[in-house]
């Protein structure tokens, strides 16, 4: 199961057309405003995450508690610990 | 033997992105890694043909792709739709095997590591 972080929207595009089933997906930096994008895209909510500092620096996700779960630095580091490979998308 | 995948996104020349992937390849390789190499969107341009990085200063990018065989780096692919959205003549010299995205799908799931340097 690999990890998939994203670091925008473009890059979200970049990893839709190439993840597979059941993989894990990380909304962090710029990436966090592609939330919407990436439910649209039909990513799995279970499967997807935003980055809780970044989310909170940007303003957004706080609509979002008990669709979207929102991870600490800890729980990104159980996360990457978890999965394989991890692959970084920002264009 | 570890599976590396290295993706490269980025125009040559524009940045150092790419030979500093390839650079990283060929020392995955050196040591024992068996390295795949993936060129997709804007990464498409470093295999494109008749390239001279001697104006730049810079080595030439398509040489370097050239030359991965002799590190043992056979598997060497584009994103065929990247491919085909833009204009590119690739390098005669290059033995570029074009995958759909479902075979991306399988490459990234089958690798041990993928290193993408972003951002």
């Amino acid at each position: 199961m690999s990890l998939h972080l994203i670091f925008s929207a473009t890059g979200l595009t970049s990893c839709t057309r190439r993840c597979s089933r059941g993989d894990k997906f990380l909304l962090l930096g710029d990436g966090i405003y592609a939330h919407a994008q990436a439910l649209e895209a039909g990513i799995e909510p279970v499967d997807l995450f935003l980055l809780a500092p970044d989310a909170q620096a940007r303003g957004v996700g706080s609509d979002l508690t008990g669709t979207l779960l929102r991870l600490e630095y800890p729980d990104f580091v159980a996360l990457t610990e978890q999965c394989s490979p991890i692959v970084s998308w920002k264009e | 033997m570890k599976r590396y995948l290295f993706i490269i996104s980025r125009t040559p020349y524009g940045s150092t992105h790419a030979l500093e992937q390839l650079e990283a390849a060929m020392v995955a390789a050196v040591f024992d890694g068996r390295v795949a190499i993936l060129c997709r969107d804007q990464g498409v341009w470093n295999l494109q043909g008749n390239q001279d990085g001697a104006p730049q200063g810079q080595k030439t990018v398509s040489r370097v792709l050239a030359a991965l065989p002799t590190y043992d780096i056979e598997e060497l692919y584009v994103c065929a739709d990247s491919l085909s959205s833009q204009q590119i003549q690739p390098d005669a010299s290059l033995d570029i095997k074009p995958l759909t995205f479902v075979e991306q799908q399988s490459l990234i799931a089958a690798s041990d590591v993928v290193i993408t340097a972003q951002p």
